[in-house]
């Protein structure tokens, strides 16, 4: 079943009357438990897709369905609970609150899930154990170093189980080792867990190691089968990406 | 969003800009303590105005009358003008009053002299009196040195040439016989028929503003001794004096032949006591009107004085006591209270004005700090909070600096009125009815000043909070 449906979507920027299209028409399905890489230069659109796919930005045309729900016809209510429950988010600049400690900044989705958890501070210890940064848990972010700081991040995202994980640039703050770890992280929530992630990457090497590609360029999208190489390859230098072909639109 | 978490958020934010919500928050903090301080001062003069001085609850219902029908009856000498039995039953029952205090004027004149034993001179003065049921004043006095009632059936009514004759506290009255009034100047001294009995002194109240003006400007002013409740008891001879029933130094006099000297006694200090002049038991001033203006004089009552169940209560009363076809003798408490309600309005204004320009540095902090929590509030939208969420963490966060600011005003206000209080104690001379404290600091004073401190920075804060709310996510986490 898909978890993401997006047919014929359109995006444009109106700035003192001057339109600039970024997305023409674009359309996808993402399956559950897929492992889904957006690749493609810088200005090609792809954090407005995924500030769609997000429901942070609900100003499109044609249709954009998550977990079955046209994003556009949600309630601020029903689209917070959304963000709250389906979907994570892991930011480039990981968007740590400095004033709390990694414990709090992964506590803080429960904040507004509305639950009421006895056992809040043992799930965000689960969820920081499972990212490798448990001992960090009564540190502020300031004192730990980027992949720490991700990985906290992942944490935050993971601690209300979502069924998708968008990624923006998830390893674009890190030196290449790092992120090799992040994006192995990433493979192992997917493979372990069912997650579906998409990550949003200009780099090849990450994107390389997907088993699928969205390549946008001219504010449209090719879908193509992606080597699946896994974080190893990533770790070695990898090659050239391969080449596109057979995209849904 | 649960509770808990809007708690630890909303410390959270609080703790880490503490200095710049602190610096705003002084203002609210200095407005409330106006707010506090005026409030707790207006509070304080209406106890001493209205409740000692002009009471409000109180009023004094008198006969209805155009002032041509009081002027003709007083030419005419009809004494009969005034409230009688039925009138004060119809009062007690009107809706509202808890208390009727029916009241007789002296209708003749009296001269009234003593006091020298306490001042060093006599003094001499116009007697102003009247006469009230003494059952309404009986168990109201402290320790009183006679008991406030007609004393006259218990007095031994032996034969007496002088006081000297007769047992203590009995001094020797003339006792005209024959017809009373009305009397007429050349009244033949030897047609009256006379006796010369020991009688019991007449038992007299004053009340607190009389003992009050002698003390702050009397006194002062001619050297003499102040007096107060407990000195009225020990002072007993000192606070004796006589009166000559029927004579005047300014009004028309009963022939000098009928003009006789009775012995009062200050018994106490009572709220029931006329202001400017002095109270009997009723059946003395009854049975002096009967001697003096004759029998109509005693049978009617010159006022009732009327007590509401509550201030608040007074407006209802006044309007079913004219509907019942009476009048109100004087709106002086009115007016005094109206006076304080300006008085009061003019004090709040200024502080609200205080209040409320602090609302506004309330709006620029918050504005400041929806600025500065852009990407965390962008970030809180990522994680599912609502647009209600986020305005509902700083108006949540306002409320606390409100309360804080309301608590840490109102501490000031209690400073600052202990130091006003020290100040005025040593500073300002004695005047009438100056209170121990200038300032009465009740229980929804505190409340409204709460109150007030949290609903002003919330306002205040309600536009950055709905501008925070509206933060466009995306834009937000850039």
């Amino acid at each position: 079943m898909a978890l993401i449906q997006v047919t014929d979507l359109t995006k444009e920027y109106r700035l003192s009357g001057v339109v600039t299209p970024v997305l023409r028409e674009v359309g996808f399905t993402v399956a559950e438990g897929e492992f889904v890489s957006i690749i493609g230069p810088s200005g090609s659109g792809k954090t407005t897709l995924l500030n769609l796919l997000g429901g942070l930005d609900r100003d499109y045309r044609g249709s954009l369905r998550i977990a079955d729900a046209e994003m556009r016809d949600l309630s601020d209510r029903e689209i917070s609970t959304l963000r709250n429950r389906t979907i994570g988010f892991i930011f480039q600049s990981f968007h740590l609150l400095e004033h709390l400690t990694c414990l709090e900044n992964v506590k803080l989705p429960l904040f507004f899930s509305g639950q009421k958890r006895e056992s809040n501070d043992a799930e965000a210890l689960a969820a920081l154990e499972k990212v490798g940064v448990a001992d960090k848990a009564g540190v502020r972010p300031t004192y730990i170093s980027g992949g720490q700081k991700q990985r906290v991040a992942i944490a935050r995202a993971l601690m209300m189980s979502p069924r998708l994980l968008l990624c923006d640039e998830p390893t674009g703050n890190l030196d290449r080792e790092t992120g090799a770890q992040i994006v192995d992280l990433f493979h192992r929530l997917n493979r372990e867990m069912g997650m579906t992630l998409l990550v949003v990457t200009h780099d090849e090497r990450v994107s390389r190691t997907a088993r699928r590609i969205l390549r946008l360029h001219d504010r449209r999208i090719d879908d193509t089968a992606g080597p699946g190489a896994g974080a190893e390859e990533f770790l070695a230098g990898g090659s050239d990406p391969p080449s596109a072909g057979g995209g849904a639109r | 969003m649960t509770g808990s978490g809007l708690v630890r958020i909303v410390g959270q934010n609080v703790w880490r800009n503490a200095t710049s919500l602190s610096i705003s928050a002084v203002g609210i903090a200095a407005g409330i303590a106006l707010f506090g301080l005026f409030l707790a001062l207006v509070e304080q003069v209406r106890n001493v105005v209205e409740g000692d001085i002009v009471p409000v609850d109180e009023v004094e219902v008198v006969p209805l009358s155009s002032d041509l029908q009081r002027t003709f009856s007083s030419a005419f000498g009809d004494e009969s003008f005034g409230l009688g039995e039925e009138d004060v039953r119809a009062i007690s029952r009107i809706p509202g009053v808890v208390e009727v205090l029916p009241r007789m004027n002296l209708k003749f004149s009296g001269v009234s002299y003593g006091g020298a034993s306490l001042v060093g001179n006599e003094i001499r003065v116009e007697l102003i009196a009247d006469g009230i049921p003494p059952a309404q004043v009986a168990g109201r006095l402290v320790d009183p040195i006679l008991p406030f009632e007609d004393l006259s059936p218990g007095q031994s009514n032996r034969p007496c040439r002088f006081d000297r004759d007769c047992p203590p506290r009995e001094f020797c009255e003339v006792r005209f016989g024959g017809p009373s009034a009305p009397l007429v100047a050349d009244d033949d001294p030897l047609t009256i028929p006379r006796s010369m009995r020991c009688a019991r002194q007449v038992p007299t109240l004053v009340s607190k503003y009389l003992l009050e003006f002698y003390n702050t400007i009397f006194a002062p002013g001619h050297g003499y001794m102040q007096l107060n409740e407990g000195l009225l008891r020990v002072a007993e001879k000192e606070l004796q004096f006589r009166t000559r029933l029927g004579d005047s130094f300014m009004g028309p006099q009963a022939s000098r032949w009928r003009q006789r000297s009775v012995e009062m006694q200050i018994v106490g200090v009572s709220d029931k006591a006329m202001d400017l002049g002095v109270t009997f038991p009723l059946p003395y001033v009854q049975a002096w009107n009967r001697e003096y203006q004759g029998p109509s004089a005693a049978s009617v009552y010159s006022s009732v004085s009327v007590r509401a169940e509550s201030k608040e209560a007074m407006s209802d009363v006044i309007r079913l006591i004219r509907a019942a076809g009476y009048d109100i003798k004087s709106r002086v408490a009115e007016q005094v209270s109206s006076m304080i309600e300006v008085l009061g309005i003019i004090l709040l204004l200024i502080s609200l004005i205080v209040i409320i320009i602090a609302g506004f540095n309330i709006a620029h902090t918050f504005l400041m700090l929806v600025l500065e929590r852009k990407r965390e509030i962008g970030l809180f939208r990522a994680v599912g909070a609502t647009r209600a969420n986020i305005r509902n963490v700083f108006l949540a966060e306002a409320a606390f600096i409100g309360l804080l600011a309301g608590t840490l005003g109102l501490l000031l206000a209690f400073v600052g009125s202990l130091a006003f209080d020290t100040m005025l104690v040593t500073m300002v001379p004695q005047f009438p009815y100056k209170p121990s404290t200038f300032f009465d600091f009740r229980l929804w004073i505190v409340a409204l000043s709460l109150g007030f401190a949290v609903v002003f920075t919330v306002v205040g804060a309600f536009l950055p909070a709905l501008r925070a709310a509206r933060l466009d996510p995306v834009r937000a986490l850039q």
